[in-house]
């Protein structure tokens, strides 16, 4: 006697099953006589796109996210304006009404304050790139740095999420949960959104970040981003618990699989193979996990390369190696998150131990994948979520002053896979306020980024709760003239 | 009076739809017997004629100012004129029989007519403005030409003309001809148009071809037109570039001088070109794929419709020749070929040889030598090869100069000279050779200091203290006396037990390295659990830690100082009497504070520390005073280590003296400011 939800459930198998192959495309598991189930090699776990809109230029993302809001009066935009004018207020004509935060919607008056750090022009480009970051200096030939972005946002979380998901509400999928479940992976023992965090030195304890920003929202978890840390459990609850061996493991995951399977031929329930290829993925995890996390074998002229951190689990320097070494494996979208960019106060110096912790290891993923020969098809992208104010939160001194959130214009860089090499795009006011030319906005960013994975952010949608969504909302226009 | 005429392609919709919906209405009445509309259609035929005689007369006006195939136009014309006409005859006839439509006679040919001459109109009209092919060309910016050697190139026919198709030839053709002017052949634009020749060769700025582009777009006479898809500046160059080359129509692009800008853009230009290179490969099937993709390969078009897959076999270790054999199935279409860090050798590697269409080959970190690299030569689209980490030596460069169509060449760590890179660079200018990185970009770093590892600051017997520095063969030295260690110091082999307050001080050091900074942790040794404490004033509120007990419970706090291990006192000293269980002879006392100048948290100015035996008459035994820091440092915490005159005592009393306000280089001077204390120790 078959109720009605399966009755329901066998009759949409059809188009269940046609879908998960869309979503999954795996042919993980294949049954052999007996009913034990043998892993196969797949054709990779093929993308919800059939294929790309557009040729793609680049194949993967290394996102370096810089939390918290990098200021690029004293990394980029070089403004000596602020400097002849210092402690000078800023003009309400500049300001015009920008809504500050709560930190300095307080404060009485806004004295314009320049960097204390001086600025030298590099490269063919001839761009200005400040003294703390004489690495990123020596290869901004290779950068395509954007001083006008702009974001909606003021306030952190509600900024990353904008920059992550394209809503500041939470809910929305991640960047890289869009792209995994577009395009899929092309390595079946790796997720093809992976994350890795570190905490700067310029803040220690600044604000946390949540998993939520590398969710999945109301895509397939399968599309979430894994987290890896470092230390020996890189992947939480992967590993066998003391005493079972692998081969254990197998046979139950086997069993597993079969009641699964038969679990999956009554009722059709899609979710049901998601599961059994899960299962199958944490198993091949075991061992391409710490495969992939194991350093020891790089050489000693990698470390020097990416710096004295890199020797240090955890540290932006070993993360970016890590990048590397996931990138070679062809893992899809690889979020860094480098947190303590807050410079509300004692940035002179915060500022600059933040800029150390960066500056070599992102110059360093930047050549090392360039000698590889994977910058040509690896997109890498250095930002935050916002600027930083060109007036000073709290008193200047001569040693010390802070900046608070500004989101009217900051600088990012892109790198490699189709962006122009060694171009600067569009500029700021005197004051370093306002944009003067060629915005990119958020959304534009994303639509371009999208665009050089060779999808049309316009056309890549997902239908949820009767609407269909898009990474860009209902926004974006690609920035044509960054693209190589 | 141009306005009347400009109105046309207005106007003109009008009696299309009116006359549609009569001869709908004119149906429904006979088929879908709807007798209620019959007293309208007057009134509708009757707009309908009207409307479109005075679309004729627009179209009269129009056709005076524009420069329109002359067939074209006047079979246009005289089907409008006519459909007029007949329009006017069905609304006559309509309106004097519409109670008894059988004797209309000329009605229903009429209706028909009008039908007929309004489809046939329609298209003359659109051949006239979107070209006498828009209906049957497929895609108008379709360009079949694949440009594989550009040097072999015709600069006319391959890159000049096709730039006249996109963006001049939809007004300057033979139905069109705006201004007089064709140039969808040589001798036309030979010929010129109305105002005279728009090219002089070997004077591109006085070509008004060149010098019309060059007008602000504004401009009436700013070709092409405001609106229509303009010149891209490749485009321009390129333009500028032939005319000063003296316009030949017949030369390749090697008999003519080409300056590296121009160079540049052909490259660009080659490559777009092969892009689109329709070679009439078709994509492969649904089928092809599916088998592909059973058998373990990846597979991926490059873009929606287009013919060319990416194959990927990265990271594959079991690659063998049947394998390969099933990418040959698709050998027309594969365009990328990932064959990084695989087992793939000089016999499998045969193979690649047969996909004729490759223009991305990874071979990095394979098993293939200098064999394969000679048989790529006949890859005649072959863009960028990988061969990183493989064994190729200085004999493959020969090989690599014959892929003419090679842009992108990687040879960091293969076996290839230096020399060897030098002169392939200078036989191929163009070719990016990447090979190794500037040696001066990542100079010699310094090592990181090893973290030293205990279980606590505070111990009362012994503590195991253990170094760590995930970095393989590099050498730990470490002192014990508060000295600098250095090379000579002792080697680090296993954990330091140490069994009384003791400062450590490491160093890393390896050979090819910059040593690292010292690295220091002070332990203290409390030998002696006071028996009870008071302080003097209570702690802030928001700050008391579990009260002056927490201060001599032996557990630290952190920088993250709202975790409650620490007293916190806002603008003033404290005071802190210890009482020990019996008279003991003490030697230091140890404060352990925090600063946190952000939180307006800064180590105390000085800390003095009494002794008596019966808790009234206290003797000064030792004092210590704190520099304050002269600029802003990252959070941290300190033990401050006053020493004493050894004395016996039962009661201690220890003055803390805080900063109480912010000092001058705070972004807040003069504001109150905190002392932290999580911890007070006495040391015999």
């Amino acid at each position: 006697m078959q109720n009605r939800r399966a009755f329901l459930s066998s009759s949409s198998i059809g188009i269940g099953t046609a879908a998960l192959s869309s979503i999954l495309g795996m042919s993980f598991f294949k049954k052999e006589k007996g009913g034990i189930i043998k892993e196969t090699n797949s054709g990779g776990a093929r993308g919800a796109l059939d294929a790309l809109h557009f040729a793609p230029k680049a194949k993967r993302i290394i996102y370096l996210f810089q939390s918290g809001g990098p200021s690029q009066l004293d990394l980029f935009d070089y403004k000596p304006l602020l400097n002849e004018r210092r402690g000078e207020e800023l003009p309400e004509s500049v300001r015009k009404g920008q809504r500050l935060t709560g930190m300095t919607s307080g404060q009485d008056s806004f004295p314009l304050v320049g960097s204390n750090y001086s600025f030298s022009q590099y490269g063919q480009s001839g761009a200005y790139v400040s003294d703390v970051l004489p690495y990123t200096a020596k290869i901004v030939d290779e950068l395509c740095i954007v001083k006008s972005m702009y974001t909606e946002a003021i306030n952190h979380d509600p900024a990353i999420t904008f920059f992550q998901t394209g809503s500041q509400q939470a809910g929305r999928p991640s960047m890289g949960s869009w792209l995994s479940y577009g395009l899929g992976s092309e390595n079946e023992d790796l997720p093809g959104f992976c994350v890795l965090l570190s905490r700067g030195t310029g803040r220690p304890f600044g604000q946390p970040l949540y998993s939520r920003l590398w969710g999945n929202g109301f895509l397939h978890s399968l599309h979430q981003g894994v987290q890896f840390r470092s230390g020996k459990d890189p992947v939480l609850y992967l590993n066998d618990p003391s005493g079972m061996d692998r081969q254990s493991r197998r046979n139950m995951l086997d069993q597993v699989a079969a009641l699964n399977e038969k679990q999956l031929q009554e009722f059709g329930d899609p979710e049901i193979s998601t599961r059994i290829s899960q299962y199958e993925m944490a198993y091949r995890m075991q061992t391409s996990v710490p495969d992939v996390m194991n350093i020891e074998g790089e050489p000693d002229h990698i470390y020097q390369m990416y710096g004295p951190d890199s020797t240090v689990p955890g540290t932006y320097a070993a993360n970016c190696i890590l990048a590397r070494r996931l990138a070679e494996r062809d893992v899809r979208f690889i979020q860094l998150y480098h947190m303590g960019w807050d410079q509300h106060d004692n940035l002179p110096t915060a500022c600059a131990a933040q800029a150390k912790d960066i500056d070599q290891p992102s110059a360093a993923l930047v050549m090392d994948l360039k000698q590889r020969g994977l910058l040509e098809d690896t997109l890498i992208i250095w930002g935050g979520e916002f600027g930083r104010t060109n007036y000073s939160q709290g008193t200047i001194t001569d040693t010390s002053f802070g900046r608070d959130h500004h989101p009217r214009s900051f600088t990012i860089w892109m790198a490699g896979g189709g962006v122009k090499p060694g171009m600067v795009y569009g500029e700021t006011d005197d004051f370093g306020y306002n944009i003067t030319e060629n915005p990119v906005h958020v959304h534009d960013f994303q639509a371009t980024v999208m665009k050089l994975l060779g999808v049309d952010h316009e056309k890549f949608t997902y239908k949820y709760q009767g609407r269909r969504f898009r990474l860009t909302d209902v926004h974006g226009k690609v920035v044509n003239d960054i693209l190589a | 009076m141009d306005i009347i005429g400009r109105l046309h392609p207005l106007i003109i919709h009008l009696p299309i739809g009116i006359l549609m919906l009569a001869l709908l209405m004119e149906l429904s009445i006979r088929f879908g017997r709807k007798e209620e509309f019959r007293p309208a259609l007057t009134f509708v035929l009757a707009v309908g004629a009207l409307t479109s005689i005075i679309a004729v007369i627009t179209g009269l006006n129009l056709a005076d100012q524009g420069d329109y195939d002359a067939t074209l136009l006047s079979r246009h014309q005289w089907c409008a004129i006519a459909m007029s006409a007949i329009s006017v005859l069905a609304w006559y006839q309509h309106r004097r029989h519409q109670s008894d439509m059988s004797a209309a006679k000329l009605y229903l040919p009429a209706m028909c007519s009008i039908g007929l001459l309004m489809m046939i109109t329609g298209h003359l009209g659109g051949s006239m403005t979107h070209g006498a092919d828009f209906l049957t060309a497929g895609k108008t910016s379709a360009d079949p030409i694949s440009i594989i050697d550009i040097d072999q190139a015709h600069a006319f026919t391959d890159i000049i003309q096709p730039i006249l198709n996109r963006k001049c030839n939809s007004c300057h053709n033979p139905s069109k001809a705006k201004g007089d002017l064709i140039m969808t052949t040589v001798a036309e634009i030979e010929t010129g148009g109305k105002e005279g020749k728009v090219l002089l060769a070997g004077f591109p700025l006085k070509s008004p071809l060149i010098k019309r582009a060059h007008l602000p777009i504004e401009e009436k006479a700013h070709m092409p037109p405001k609106g229509k898809k303009q010149l891209s500046s490749d485009e321009l160059s390129l333009l500028s570039w032939w005319i000063k080359e003296g316009a030949a129509y017949d030369k390749k692009i090697m008999e003519l001088n080409v300056p590296d800008s121009i160079r540049l853009i052909l490259d660009k230009y080659q490559q777009v070109e092969t892009d689109l290179a329709s070679i009439g490969v078709e994509p492969a099937s649904e089928s092809q794929f599916k088998s592909l993709r059973e058998s373990g390969i990846k597979v991926n078009p490059l873009g929606a419709g287009s013919p060319w897959l990416e194959v990927n076999l990265s990271h594959r270790q079991d690659i063998t020749s049947s394998l390969l054999k099933k990418v040959r199935k698709v050998s027309e279409q594969v365009s990328e070929l990932q064959l990084a860090n695989t087992n793939i050798d000089d016999d499998l590697a045969s193979t690649i040889t047969q996909l004729p269409h490759l223009r991305k080959l990874k071979l990095q970190n394979s098993q293939i030598t200098n064999k394969t690299i000679k048989q790529l030569k006949d890859l005649s689209y072959l863009e960028s090869l990988n061969l990183y980490g493989t064994q190729v030596t200085d004999e493959a460069l020969d090989d690599i100069i014959k892929i003419k169509s090679l842009k992108q060449l990687y040879l960091w760590q293969s076996d290839v000279s230096d020399a060897g890179v030098e002169q392939l660079q200078s036989a191929r200018p163009l070719l990016q050779i990447q090979y190794k990185i500037d040696a001066d970009l990542f100079g010699d770093a310094a090592l990181k200091p090893p973290v030293i590892a205990a279980a606590a600051d505070i111990f009362s017997d012994t503590l195991s203290v253990s170094l760590e520095l995930n970095f393989k063969n590099v050498e730990l030295h470490y002192t014990l006396d508060g000295s600098d260690p250095d090379s000579t110091s002792a080697v680090y082999d296993g954990p330091i037990i140490i069994d009384r307050s003791t400062l450590v001080k490491v160093i890393s050091m390896k050979p090819g390295w910059q040593s690292s900074e010292v690295n220091e942790r002070q332990f203290v040794k409390a030998s002696i659990v006071p028996q009870s404490i008071t302080v003097s004033p209570e702690p802030h509120d928001k700050y008391k830690a579990g009260g002056a007990k927490s201060l001599i419970d032996f557990t630290k706090g952190s920088v993250q100082f709202t975790n409650g291990h620490w007293l916190g006192y806002e603008g003033q000293h404290m005071t802190a009497t210890l009482t020990l269980e019996e008279e003991v002879k003490v030697s230091a006392v140890t404060v352990s504070a925090l600063k946190a100048d952000a939180s307006y948290i800064h180590y105390p100015r000085s800390i003095r520390v009494s002794v008596s035996s019966d808790g009234t008459a206290f003797t000064s035994a030792g004092d210590l005073d704190i520099p304050i820091a002269s600029g802003p440092e990252v959070p941290a915490l300190k033990n401050f280590l006053v020493k004493i005159q050894p004395m016996m005592a039962k009661y201690i009393k220890v003055e803390v003296r805080g900063q109480l306000v912010n000092p001058d280089w705070h972004p807040a001077p003069g504001a109150a400011c905190w002392l932290f204390l999580d911890e007070i120790l006495v040391q015999v």
